[in-house]
């Protein structure tokens, strides 16, 4: 565990401000008020410069592919990101960690390559290559020097059309899985967000997390291949080439490794809806020893192509997006309770959720609790201003160009708007659709997300010393670490 | 301190991958990055960089100070000054910092290391002087009151309860390894600090701190972007011109003993699921021989799936859940410390084998590249891999800024980051071999043995299956 060096705020999670579009020109922004009368004002002539939008090549292949190829010449970079439109979601009800698996095991072995050949391979052309199973999407990611492009592509074609999926490394996956989730359980956060997501969603899929001891036990190389050969197919997939290439080479390599590529996969089953909510519960997590209290309040949201969306974003931006939130001003710099103070939006294909999220000591767990209802609450009743809106905006639309450079991000936003089904010109759309939102659209989305009266509750702590302080929000449920429900009389005693 | 000359120079590197058996390319490298260099009368060293790709510009300020610096009984101290930066200055409100910053649709963050401490920012690149102005207005009038210092306090303890009390390994990793491996107090203390200390600090430690520390001849200002030179000079010099120079601060003494005694240390860890092991040697120091060796054997070594470690340790015996390591470890790399520094290697281990089998595993591997070094396809690609990396790095402009930023601050000169991958590219067989041989030894060598204090989670009191 190589731990970041000791920052000033909490890193932001890389997709918190996930987004699909480019931004034309920044917004001009408004001044802030200057400390006193008397205090210089800060210098914010000049206007904002036009971005030039990066052009994106967009094909399809005779197969159904997509590829969507930029170039970015500033640094001898190639990024690949291969991804597939459909995630673990799909996974069967009774074998979760299913999708991810499959995933992770691509890399593991092909017809042409064992795993260590694959390895060797990435690291003779200066290459990385990570597998991601997200709810509604599965990717591979690859990227090298730019001179061994070809390579690459060889590489990617391989490992999603001929994986083996050698029995040995299925033991071993299904080993380190095992461990992964001992890990997992004993990260307040992960124990957080697991608790959450099957309260929010209930029967939906997304109330699913992760594996199971259980299901882990259950997977076989059988299944695996079964899965792979029912769902990865190049209809569902999306492959986005962003670096230092030419778009036309780019192409022709693609053509060549993926044009003989064949198959579709069946269609996405429905899903049972997220339960509806009338009141507040309290999910309590009880880790003995537990220092802090993780806790995550929230509930449904918008999907990412709703209309909603938008003012969704912007909400959840004034709440707690950065450091100039309302959550981290008053929970943090106000009153000295957390580190980490902010709000986080999840908006996905099928629906999406948001949530509220501190750490904070045992003993002021109700305060911080009481702090970011008092917060929610006062969205709903007071109208923010034009001037905290216009802040929140010019930080959404700063923050996404910023993100532009970084071709791991754009190849993500590239293959995020296949997956999430955005209208061509969303791309160009993304900003005037962020700088319209009204005063009162965002009292309206706190109405319908922001109701304190059915929110969520997690907190995750030391059960025996934060349950009278967190019982005065509602009625308590309480689960041991393991995600066992608790009898009550367990976490009251001694 | 010299006075730098304006220096227009691009640093074109004519280094291609040493003994390249395929693809052999007479490419640079690493591309040309433009290089402006000045100095203020003041001292404050400034280099500009521009790249109009996108209108953004970041930059990053970075003082010649960390946690080494902290006295005993001051232990996080260096930490919980960079959190009083954001709390206020003369023209800047607390909390305001923050909101200038993000509603003009920038960000930023500070970060503290054992040797220097930077603040850094990407903003749109027209409000290039909003930035350099509040950067300026702190280093000048920075706000120190009690009561800001006793809310940071605060804020300072969660986040050692967030990412040390709370979290499996943390504590291991950058207190007891660090308090087992060193015997100068400059060296032993974490830089998170202690509750104890962190409590004690007063006012008048930051006043003093500030006015020793942050002087701008104890700084260097990296600017990298969407712009103008001729005219962000004059804005460096509007905004920073005026602020005086102060007596440069004492030379820390960061000597240990010539190596470090073998030593093996215990410790028991409540949130830790699965045991774990640390092994770290005390490293080279920056700029040398072993230095430049011993990067390109972290490739070889720990670094990505082919490496040595993971293929003998997660594949092939089995026995390990994940291996990582690096120089300067566990906190930055090899770029992020002068002297002295751990290579270190940590392990989370399944309960087939013990410390004792884990150590002697990962020092069975190291050994054989001290006896038997390594073979030109194996050193090639970790080559190619090196590069690899350093371009990675490269690619946002922030990144750049703070790359450019340590190198020009602790080697003197931005541009020593591509004469450095030229030193790195240059390496040989036997240079490797020769730097494990010395450095990556049994003697120079301490082991934290992490045992989780619980065996499993209570079973009792719970109601049917895992859901």
């Amino acid at each position: 565990m190589t731990m970041a060096p000791m920052h000033a705020i909490p890193g932001r999670p890389a997709r918190a401000l996930a987004a699909t579009a480019l931004a034309v020109a920044l917004a001009a922004a408004a001044a802030p008020a200057p400390a006193d009368a008397a205090a210089a004002q800060p210098p914010l002539g000049g206007s904002p410069r036009p971005l030039k939008l990066p052009a994106v090549a967009d094909a399809t292949l005779p197969n159904g592919m997509v590829v969507r190829i930029v170039e970015d010449h500033r640094f001898p970079l190639v990024t690949a990101r291969l991804a597939f439109r459909f995630g673990t979601a799909a996974d069967p009800a009774d074998l979760p960690g299913l999708a991810a698996a499959t995933t992770e095991l691509l890399r593991e072995g092909t017809a042409r390559m064992t795993s260590r050949q694959i390895a060797e391979e990435l690291a003779a052309i200066g290459g990385q290559m990570s597998a991601e199973a997200g709810s509604d999407a599965l990717a591979v990611e690859g990227s090298a020097l730019s001179e061994f492009l070809p390579r690459l592509a060889a590489l990617l074609a391989d490992v999603v059309q001929a994986p083996t999926f050698p029995e040995s490394e299925v033991a071993l996956r299904k080993q380190n899985m095992k461990q992964e989730l001992m890990l997992n359980r004993s990260q307040p956060a992960w124990l957080a967000l697991e608790r959450f997501s099957k309260e929010v969603y209930g029967p939906h899929p997304y109330a699913v997390v992760g594996a199971t001891t259980a299901s882990i036990e259950a997977l076989s190389r059988e299944a695996i291949a079964a899965f792979h050969k029912e769902r990865f197919h190049p209809a569902a997939a999306v492959l986005v080439v962003v670096g230092d290439v030419r778009k036309d080479d780019a192409l022709g390599e693609i053509r060549a490794r993926f044009g003989g590529w064949k198959g579709s996969p069946p269609a996405r089953p429905s899903h049972p809806s997220p339960p509806a909510r009338a009141s507040r519960k309290v999910l309590l997590v009880d880790r003995p020893g537990s220092v802090q209290s993780d806790l995550r309040i929230g509930g449904l949201a918008p999907r990412r192509a709703d209309e909603g969306y938008f003012a969704a974003l912007v909400l959840v931006q004034i709440l707690g997006g950065g450091a100039a939130s309302r959550m981290f001003l008053t929970i943090r710099e106000q009153k000295g309770l957390a580190y980490d103070a902010h709000s986080e939006l999840s908006a996905r294909l099928l629906t999406g959720d948001w949530a509220a999220v501190t750490q904070v000591r045992t003993e002021m767990t109700k305060a911080a609790l009481e702090e970011v209802l008092a917060q929610m609450d006062r969205l709903r009743s007071e109208k923010v201003s034009e001037k905290e809106l216009q802040d929140a905006k010019n930080y959404i639309v700063g923050v996404f160009t910023l993100r532009l450079e970084r071709p791991g991000f754009f190849a993500d936003l590239l293959a995020d708007q296949i997956v999430f089904g955005l209208p061509a010109d969303a791309l160009e759309t993304y900003v005037s659709r962020v700088l319209a939102v009204t005063p009162d659209e965002v009292q309206r989305a706190a109405a319908a997300l922001l109701d304190t009266s059915r929110a969520v509750v997690v907190v995750v702590g030391d059960g025996a010393k934060v349950r009278e302080a967190v019982s005065g929000f509602g009625p308590v449920v309480a689960y041991d670490t393991e995600g066992r429900a608790l009898q009550a009389a367990s976490t009251a005693g001694p | 301190m010299p006075k730098w000359t304006y220096l227009a120079a691009a640093f074109a590197l004519a280094a291609a991958v040493g003994a390249a058996p395929a693809g052999a390319e007479s490419r640079p490298a690493l591309p040309a990055i433009p290089l402006q260099t000045f100095a203020l009368d003041n001292g404050l060293r400034v280099v500009l960089s521009e790249d109009h790709t996108f209108p953004v510009v970041a930059y990053s300020l970075t003082y010649g100070v960390g946690a080494r610096a902290e006295a005993p009984g001051r232990t996080g101290f260096a930490h919980l000054f960079e959190h009083m930066m954001y709390q206020g200055s003369e023209n800047v409100a607390k909390g305001e910092y923050f909101k200038h910053v993000e509603n003009n649709g920038g960000v930023f963050n500070g970060q503290t290391h054992v040797d220097y401490t930077n603040y850094y920012a990407e903003i749109p690149s027209h409000r290039l002087e909003l930035a350099l102005w509040l950067e300026a207005d702190r280093m000048r009038s920075l706000a120190i009151t009690a009561e800001n210092l006793k809310n940071q306090q605060e804020a300072v303890k969660e986040e050692k309860r967030l990412r040390l009390d709370n979290q499996p390994y943390a504590k291991a990793l950058v207190v007891d390894l660090y308090e087992n491996a060193f015997t100068n107090h400059a060296n032993r203390h974490s830089i998170i600090g202690s509750f104890d200390d962190l409590n004690a600090a007063k006012v008048e430690d930051v006043a003093s701190f500030f006015k020793t520390y942050y002087a701008p001849n104890n700084a260097t200002l990296t600017i990298v972007g969407d712009l103008d030179p001729a005219g962000t000079r004059q804005l460096v010099e509007k905004h920073f011109g005026a602020i005086p120079r102060q007596t440069a601060p004492p030379r820390l003494d960061t000597r240990e003993p010539a190596s470090a005694a073998a030593k093996t240390v215990a410790v028991k860890d409540l949130h830790a699921p699965a045991p774990a092991v640390v092994v770290a040697w005390r490293g080279p120091d920056r700029g040398t021989k072993e230095f430049y060796a011993l990067g390109i054997l972290e490739h070889v070594l720990y670094e990505g799936t082919s490496s040595r470690l993971y293929q003998g340790l997660v594949k092939g015996k089995e026995v390990a859940i994940e291996v990582q390591g690096g120089m300067g470890f566990p906190l930055g790399s090899y770029t992020d410390y002068v002297s002295p520094a751990l290579v270190g290697v940590f392990a989370i281990y399944k309960p087939v084998t013990d410390a004792k089998g884990m150590v002697d595993l990962i020092q069975g591997e190291v050994d054989r590249i001290a006896r038997e070094g390594i073979g030109a396809e194996e050193l090639h690609r970790a080559k190619v891999q090196f590069r690899s990396r350093v371009i990675r790095g490269l690619t946002g402009t922030l990144e750049r800024a703070i790359r450019l930023g340590v190198h020009a601050h602790f080697d003197g000169d931005a541009g020593r980051l591509t004469a450095d991958l030229a030193r790195f590219l240059e390496t040989t067989p036997e240079d490797l071999r020769a730097a494990a041989a010395r450095h990556l030894i049994s003697q120079n060598r301490v082991v934290v043995d992490i045992q989780p204090a619980r065996s499993s989670p209570p079973v009792e009191g719970a109601q049917g299956e895992e859901e």
